[in-house]
């Protein structure tokens, strides 16, 4: 009954329907572009989210020149990081780049600390993030960047590891289990950039898969640049040690936990720290981060609310002018025994369809838009908000419509005559 | 049996511009009457019809319908029992212009649980009774004013009701199609259907078994 009905409501205009139709898609399209854009904005920061802000520190003992990709001033204090942080034993957390190969792929590793690792709210596109259990078989479980269907979960890498001295060339057997993927195109911590004045993006390095299905470096330091390095086939994030293996820090910075200290001793040792390195707290890089990205936001805010004030006019006077348009038929349909309630349900599967057929365009669209290279889908930051805003979208259609149909349904019911 | 007691039916209801439309209503209509309702314009002749229909509520007073209490029942109830036994003819028709006769008259069996084969076939049976199943594929704006009575007759039979009621239901007619209409009434009272007429015409109203008057909200004259 709804659909016989609610479709004749289509029909009938069919002129003001497609307008409205359009008015839609263009509508969840530039949404989505924004929405993916905040998300993107958001997302070291939403990383990061579980770190205790206040009470970790990031120690960068260098910052790199101004005018450099790669080159770094050594704090004058300073000549020996890794050493002078030593002190402060296993608070201490920097990323390590254990030396493996994998067969003939260009291959790279992450090590993380226990702490870091439970601290990162990495969203992964396949599998799990790491528990705090060891593996008792021997194979170390990772979590990698790159295509699942070359390396899928659950499968084992058979890997070579450098020994520790690694002037001698040898290698010796490491077994690693993919129990995640974060995908293609991911952000990875690996601490290479610092900066007295650092936002939380500087921590993370992105990496892309190309069409090729090697993985670039885009990301640095808050910028995307053409990277320099040599494309990786693999990234492999690991958090158990490799007993005997060659393995150097990615950098000199590290992340400080000071969760378990007063506040009096965690600022003393942040002063102790800032006479050899630059030092800032997790919570004034998270600050920095949202400020900046709130700034971002805020420039697409003048067109934003100007597309949500026409979109939500033009779904008004749609609703209207579809109400208008169909008195006749409400009437009749009430003569008949049509309830109100029934009336309404007539009214959100006509809305349903609209949405749905708007939805539709805009998936072929937007698939268009990627085809053509117009949308770089690859570096679009799409996830869940953007299924919220579809929904979003969808419920303030529904009230809209459903607000202004009411009072002229009920009218027309009470005043058959008319 | 249709037993109204002592209906009141007001507008703007407890504002300072309330007015009683109906004041005091009793009246019983017996089943396969055919009725007249006739009186002066405003003097509540199609309230009370609306009453009848379970189009408008009352704010006193108490509607039996076959000895069940139909003021008591809810929004959703009330349409369900308008839609199985009651059949509503307007002066205007009320059709939708822009779709097919048989789409009109096939227009409340979309509310009483009816598969599309159901609602076709009984549609059309619809139209033949009342002798336009040929014009069934046109639309109903290009179809002439009887016909649309027609329609709208053919729309109010089609799910088999107990009652019909017609409000005006020759006003926009000339005399000739009036007639007919009529005759199309009569047709359907003599297979058992209740017919409840509001009109000013008294060709038509002789036309029926009962005549009721009505003036000024209340019932005037009923002979019995």
């Amino acid at each position: 009954m709804r659909f016989s009905l609610a479709l004749n409501l289509l029909l009938k205009n069919m002129l003001l329907n497609f307008i409205i139709i359009l008015q839609l898609c263009a509508v969840f399209a530039y949404g989505n572009v924004i929405v993916a854009i905040n998300n993107d904005a958001y997302d070291c920061y939403n990383i990061t989210a579980k770190f205790d802000e206040e009470n970790t520190l990031l120690y960068m003992p260098q910052e790199p020149k101004l005018d450099t990709t790669w080159e770094y001033d050594r704090h004058p204090n300073n000549d020996n990081p890794q050493s002078a942080i030593s002190r402060y034993g296993d608070r201490v957390e920097s990323v390590k780049d254990y030396a493996v190969v994998y067969e003939d792929y260009s291959t790279r590793s992450y090590f993380y600390g226990t702490r870091t690792a439970e601290a990162l709210r990495v969203q992964l596109k396949k599998g799990k993030w790491f528990s705090n259990q060891k593996s008792t078989d021997g194979i170390i479980d990772c979590v990698i960047i790159g295509d699942t269907s070359k390396f899928p979960i659950g499968s084992i890498l058979d890997m070579e590891c450098y020994k520790e001295n690694i002037s001698l060339r040898e290698k010796f057997p490491v077994k690693f289990r993919i129990i995640g993927s974060i995908g293609e195109v991911a952000k990875v911590p690996t601490f290479s950039a610092s900066s007295s004045e650092m936002t939380v993006d500087y921590i993370f390095e992105e990496y892309r898969s190309q069409k090729d299905s090697f993985i670039d470096t885009l990301f640095y330091r808050g910028a995307r640049y053409q990277s320099r390095r040599d494309s990786e086939d693999l990234i492999i994030i690991f958090t158990e040690e490799i007993e005997g293996g060659y393995w150097d820090y990615c950098n000199d910075n590290s992340f400080v936990f000071l969760d378990d200290l007063s506040d009096e001793e965690v600022k003393s040792i942040t002063q102790e720290m800032k006479n050899e390195a630059n030092v800032a707290t997790m919570a004034s890089a998270r600050n920095l981060s949202k400020k900046e990205a709130t700034d971002k936001m805020l420039v697409y805010a003048p067109t934003s609310i100007c597309f949500i004030v026409m979109g939500l006019a033009g779904i008004l006077c749609v609703s209207l002018l579809n109400m208008i348009n169909n008195k006749r038929a409400f009437k009749a349909y009430s003569i008949s025994g049509m309830s109100f309630h029934q009336g309404m349900r007539i009214i959100f599967t006509y809305a349903t369809m609209l949405i749905l057929i708007a939805f539709t365009l805009f998936a072929l669209l937007w698939v268009a838009l990627i085809a053509a290279e117009i949308l770089p889908w690859d570096s679009m930051a799409i996830n869940s908000s953007n299924y919220l805003f579809l929904i979003g979208i969808a419920v303030i259609i529904y009230a809209v419509m459903g607000a202004s149909s009411s009072t002229l349904l009920k009218k027309y019911i009470h005043n058959i005559k008319e | 049996m249709i037993e109204l007691k002592n209906i009141h039916k007001y507008y703007d209801y407890k504002k300072p511009n309330q007015v009683e439309a109906l004041k005091g209503i009793d009246l019983t209509i017996n089943d396969g009457e055919m009725v007249a309702i006739m009186g002066a314009s405003g003097a509540g002749k199609s309230t009370l019809l609306h009453i009848i229909g379970g189009l408008s509520r009352f704010e006193s007073g108490q509607y039996l319908y076959n000895d069940k209490d139909i003021s008591k029942y809810g929004d959703a109830k009330m349409c369900k029992f308008r839609n199985k036994q009651i059949g509503i003819v307007l002066q205007n028709f009320a059709l939708i212009d822009e779709y097919s006769v048989l789409f009109n008259a096939m227009t409340p069996l979309f509310f009483a649980k009816s598969s599309i084969i159901d609602r076709h076939k009984r549609a059309v049976e619809a139209l033949k009774t009342v002798g336009i199943d040929k014009l069934k594929h046109k639309s109903a704006s290009s179809i002439s004013g009887g016909e649309k009575q027609r329609c709208a007759i053919a729309r109010a039979i089609v799910n088999n009701p107990a009652v019909i009621l017609a409000d005006e239901p020759t006003g926009q007619l000339d005399s000739k199609t009036a007639k007919s209409i009529i005759e199309l009434f009569k047709t359907l009272n003599s297979t058992g259907i209740t017919v409840i007429i509001v009109t000013h015409d008294h060709n038509v109203a002789n036309e029926c078994e009962r005549i009721i008057t009505i003036g000024d909200g209340m019932i005037i004259d009923n002979p019995m």
